[in-house]
């Protein structure tokens, strides 16, 4: 039943902007494996690949991006026969019919405030006017009926169970007076408010996958909790994947079962969740997790990563993180790219420092 | 709606450390409505709030979005005009270089000006609350040149400023656009003390950062705090971050502090239940934390038309009564810890 419960895999993944002033890997050789009913948080800081990643996973890199190598292997169970056919998702016309059905319906997504995420400076080809259409309120139809025609379009219910259905979930996600609040058009509603019917519509497809992009960044604790608690209940109601992008290590610590690691578009680290936080094998793990203010522990200089993250058209040699290492190695890391390996049980680190060189 | 009650019962008598004193602040927007613009309401964004900063201290306010916090901390320097309450701040520059403590609401235009020198703000927003036409420089720069203080050697406390917030003097020709999110919050903290400020009103300046450039950003907060004697208001949602920053922290529930007390007082042994539902909340950074967190029923109040006696009551998981019939009073019920809840003395709340 191994492969059975396989839901994506990532196999050396390459993306790359094409800008005026050079190309930017954004993923520069991801690997990353997803199982049915799985939570896999991906932390790292701004920049670090983890939403083109996501993206890439939708085959909705925005342009000038492109997937420039690698596979992203689907394996898509037949709701009816059970049978699974395995797809990979780089090889889609991103304006097909399939890679559309996939979308939404079967592998859902949350991006951090949607308005600003998807901006028209990428100019409305086709393929990014299919991702906004779905996956962005439009300002001038009732919440509720977007709500309707999106569940409809993916689940097999009638109109008035649609309704009920997207009543059931605005509540879920803690809309206050969520009959009447179907009715209202998107700019009645705060921006937090907006976050959570975005959420709520994700949701409300029960998809197998969900993709969730700091989705919860923009919330209060208070409404927080609630969402990420919807998101656990439904999980193990429809037994969906759950792929969580977020920098913060509060939320993905409760959150996930495992969690990848990037930086400047690679896999560092990747590990059980309490491996991960109890037994960081990366330097630059253990400098993040170092770096957050812990509640109780008040007065404490907070550590910091020392530097800023590199010029991606000027990207260090040897290990990428070496200039802002602590555990530099003059001689080895600034030469030597570190492969990924598997340092304990389960636990795997790309630093030289596991490395016999 | 209850009139306001009043609200002298919650400040030290005399206190000669305290920078700012805040008393009975009231910000109401009114809602019009109509082709007349009728007010036909208003919403209560700062309601009858009592607080006070001492020199070189953090005082962190938190509360969830829409609480009043960042109105509450732009009414302090009368970015909006407030409805009522009265705000004294120590001023050095209208008492003629001797401490002297005014109403900034009784204040012309004028004096007004010379205090803002004395009293500065860090947004949330790195990218929006910077000019984008403007050099580094002259940003920093503007502050001064609006108070006539720019002079020839000018040039030189800038570098000194750009340097002090982790800058290099080279960045100073440079435009917004070439800094990353953490760089233009240092240039927003840079332009923010240009003047040699006491009070800083720093609103969610961390908020829009990564944990490594929080961090950083946070230490040079608290390393600035130590060199020039600066107060700060926090102003934040996160409640770690809050309580590492600062030494006493203020609870805001729809447009009024719930409680408010020494930083560990608070987080140890609150004694509002909201404080306590909050602190429940937050998400611990370790997998094996089994949260018990507790889920506030009901909706956030509407502060155009909020409920009857004490906000919290509808989302309370205490309340009596009393709570539904009458507003309590925020008092100081320990030493230097305030609180607005009937049943404050009786409850056993959880810290964290």
């Amino acid at each position: 039943m191994e492969d059975g419960n396989k839901f994506i895999e990532v196999r050396d993944l390459h993306v790359e902007f094409d800008v005026r002033a050079g190309i930017i890997k954004a993923v520069d050789g991801m690997w990353l494996e997803i199982n049915r009913g799985q939570t896999v948080g991906v932390i790292g800081e701004s920049g670090c690949g983890k939403s083109v990643t996501a993206r890439a996973i939708m085959n909705m890199v925005p342009k000038p991006g492109k997937i420039s190598g690698g596979e992203i292997l689907y394996h898509r169970k037949n709701k009816d026969t059970g049978e699974v056919t395995t797809i990979d998702i780089t090889k889609l016309d991103p304006d097909g019919e399939v890679i559309r059905q996939i979308r939404g319906g079967e592998i859902g997504m949350i991006f951090q405030e949607p308005m600003s995420s998807l901006t028209p400076v990428y100019t409305a080809g086709t393929h990014i006017y299919e991702a906004v259409s779905l996956h962005r309120l439009v300002p001038v139809k009732k919440v509720g009926d977007q709500m309707v025609e999106t569940i409809m379009t993916y689940r097999k219910v009638t109109k008035q169970e649609a309704r009920e259905i997207a009543i059931d979930m605005l509540r879920r996600v803690g809309i206050p007076k969520p009959d009447q609040r179907v009715d209202s058009y998107p700019h009645q509603l705060s921006g937090g408010q907006r976050q959570r019917v975005m959420i709520a519509i994700a949701l409300s497809c029960e998809p197998e996958m969900l993709i969730a992009d700091e989705p919860t960044t923009a919330l209060d604790v208070s409404i927080e909790a609630q969402i990420l608690d919807v998101m656990r209940e439904l999980q193990h109601s429809v037994n969906m994947a759950i792929m969580f992008i977020t920098h913060n290590l509060g939320v993905i610590a409760e959150m996930a079962e495992e969690i990848v690691v990037m930086y400047m578009g690679k896999q560092v680290e990747r590990a059980k969740v309490v491996d991960l936080f109890y037994d960081p094998k990366h330097p630059y793990t253990q400098a993040l997790l170092r770096s957050i203010p812990k509640i109780g522990k008040r007065g404490e200089r907070l550590a910091t990563i020392e530097g800023m993250v590199p010029d991606p058209f000027h990207l260090p040699t040897g290990c990428v993180f070496h200039p802002r290492c602590p555990m530099f190695m003059p001689g080895k890391c600034d030469r030597i790219v570190p492969t990924n390996k598997e340092v304990a049980s389960n636990h795997w680190a790309s630093c030289l420092l596991y490395e016999e060189v | 709606m209850t009139a306001p009650e009043a609200t002298a019962t919650s400040t030290p008598a005399v206190d000669e450390s305290i920078l700012l004193n805040v008393r009975g602040l009231k910000k109401y927007f009114p809602i019009q409505k109509g082709l007349l613009r009728r007010t036909v309401g208003y919403v209560k964004a700062v309601d009858d709030v009592t607080f006070f900063v001492r020199e070189g201290e953090t005082l962190g306010l938190v509360g969830e979005s829409g609480c009043g916090k960042t109105t509450a901390g732009r009414t302090i320097i009368r970015l909006y005009e407030p409805t009522g309450g009265e705000i004294y701040f120590k001023s050095t520059v209208l008492g003629n270089s001797a401490p002297k403590m005014v109403n900034l609401l009784e204040l012309d235009k004028a004096q007004m000006k010379l205090v803002r020198q004395e009293i500065s703000m860090i947004f949330q927003d790195p990218v929006n609350s910077l000019n984008p036409r403007m050099s580094v420089g002259d940003i920093i720069a503007e502050p001064m040149m609006i108070h006539g203080k720019y002079g020839p050697d000018s040039e030189g406390v800038i570098v000194a400023l750009l340097e002090r917030v982790g800058l290099r003097a080279d960045h100073l020709r440079r435009y917004p656009h070439e800094f990353s999110g953490g760089q233009r919050q240092r240039i927003g903290i840079a332009r923010a003390l240009s003047l040699n400020p006491r009070l800083v009103i720093c609103d969610e300046p961390v908020s829009a950062l990564d944990v490594s450039i929080q961090a950083q950003t946070l230490n040079l907060l608290e390393d600035l705090q130590h060199d020039f004697n600066l107060a700060y208001i926090f102003v934040a949602h996160d409640l770690s971050v809050v309580q590492h920053i600062s030494d006493r922290v203020a609870v805001m529930y729809v447009g009024k502090i719930v409680e408010m007390a020494d930083s560990e007082m608070l987080y140890n042994n609150p004694l509002h239940p909201y404080t306590e539902a909050l602190l429940s909340s937050v998400p611990k950074p370790d997998p094996k934390y089994k949260s018990d967190r507790i889920i506030m029923q009901g909706d956030v109040a509407d502060p155009s038309n909020p409920p009857s006696g004490c906000y919290f009551h509808p989302r309370c998981r205490y309340a009596v009564d009393l709570c539904k019939q009458k507003s309590p009073e925020f008092r100081e019920l320990k030493k230097d810890h305030f609180v607005a809840c009937h049943r404050a003395e009786e409850l056993k709340l959880r810290g964290i």
